[in-house]
């Protein structure tokens, strides 16, 4: 395993620009529903936090998948027993973290003045960390293992797709769970 | 595989991401006006810190994959971290250019009406932000990677998260200042 910019170059430059083209949409998207966001301030607010997290949640998984299929502790395999447990933990990460920010932000929404109610604000993120760490979860899993199988270095494709997967997993989460628990 | 020590060494970055977050969600909420001076810069958003994120995090990847393999050495100069940083700063150079293009031919699908002046303004900002923060960006993933391993912690469990948010933080920053000045300021 020899690293070249070329060759990283190379791997990285078509993917990242597909990726920039999804991202775009997911900002076409904001774009579009401009007026919803300046109503609801708590949407502009929370979207960094739960984008973040499930990219973050899914580049762990990511980052260790990539490790141990170059290392050959786990074979590129949905269903390997490893993998499995590395998907159990992650699971468990993204609970204890959404659920840390549901009650945190609910906390402290008396000072922030959110404009929502304390339950509506639980509901929405607990609901919206679900949807988007299962849907991380398992589009990791089958990335990095494709990634493997056509000899294409998981560290260089896993987190981009799955970050901007997220992010635009994490727009329409958001938006559905403001949408039907606010209006 | 430790389980405890794998939800040890990630469960209090990614709090300390939560925060971060929330910090970017701040940014964000401040940066509403800059937002209305600057049409179509909310578009550009998402996918220029998902950018920033993206290429320093596989950065953050490789290295953590070629610290298992015994590959890593201290220095910035030597071969595996500079081949590394090379391509970052490329990478930077190059989805900085292409975002406002990709942008501009996406709002035609979404009729959106958005003028010349509008994408040469966003071209200029985009390009301005991925390389600046893209060179800092980099540099941050060196000091992180290196720190993790110094302390005996593994890159993988930490350097993604860590760098997400940095990234994020850190281009919204850029990014704000970038459009506030040739946004605001120069024209």
């Amino acid at each position: 395993m020899i690293y070249s910019w070329k060759i990283i170059f190379k791997e990285s430059a078509p993917l990242l620009a597909l990726m920039a083209l999804i991202g775009i949409m997911g900002g076409q998207v904001l774009h579009r529903i401009e007026d919803f966001l300046f109503l609801f301030p708590i949407f502009l607010f929370l979207l960094p936090v739960m984008n973040g997290l499930g990219g973050n949640i899914g580049a762990i998984l990511g980052a260790r998948a990539s490790s141990g299929l170059h290392f050959g502790s786990i074979s590129p395999n949905i269903f390997d027993k490893e993998m499995g447990e590395n998907v159990y933990l992650t699971l468990l990460m993204g609970a204890a973290t959404y659920l840390g920010v549901a009650l945190g932000i609910a906390a402290s929404s008396t000072v922030l003045d959110l404009k929502v109610a304390m339950i509506n604000l639980i509901i929405i993120i607990a609901g919206a960390g679900a949807i988007i760490t299962v849907s991380t979860v398992i589009l990791t899993v089958l990335v990095s293992v494709w990634s493997y199988k056509k000899r294409i270095d998981p560290d260089n494709v896993v987190i981009p797709v799955i970050t901007t997967l997220a992010d635009f997993i994490s727009i329409l989460a958001l938006y559905l769970m403001v949408w039907v628990v606010i209006l | 595989m430790n389980r405890k020590k794998v939800l040890f060494e990630t469960l209090p970055v990614l709090f300390l991401c939560v925060l971060g977050g929330a910090l970017s969600g701040f940014i964000l909420g401040g940066m509403v006006n800059v937002l209305q001076l600057v049409p179509g810069l909310i578009a550009l958003i998402p996918a220029i810190i998902d950018m920033r994120g993206n290429i320093s995090s596989t950065m953050g990847s490789r290295m953590g994959s070629a610290y298992h393999h015994g590959l890593v050495e201290e220095g910035l100069t030597s071969k595996v971290t500079m081949e590394n940083l090379k391509s970052s700063w490329v990478l930077s150079l190059f989805v900085g250019a292409i975002l406002p293009l990709i942008f501009w031919i996406t709002s035609f699908f979404f009729h959106f009406n958005v003028g010349l002046k509008s994408v040469i303004l966003l071209t200029i900002i985009s390009a301005l932000t991925g390389i600046t923060s893209g060179f800092i960006l980099s540099l941050v993933t060196y000091s992180i990677v290196m720190v993790a391993i110094k302390f005996e912690m593994d890159p993988d469990n930490i350097s993604g998260p860590l760098l997400t948010t940095v990234g994020d933080v850190l281009t919204l920053s850029v990014l704000f200042f970038f459009a506030y000045l040739i946004g605001g300021v120069l024209f």
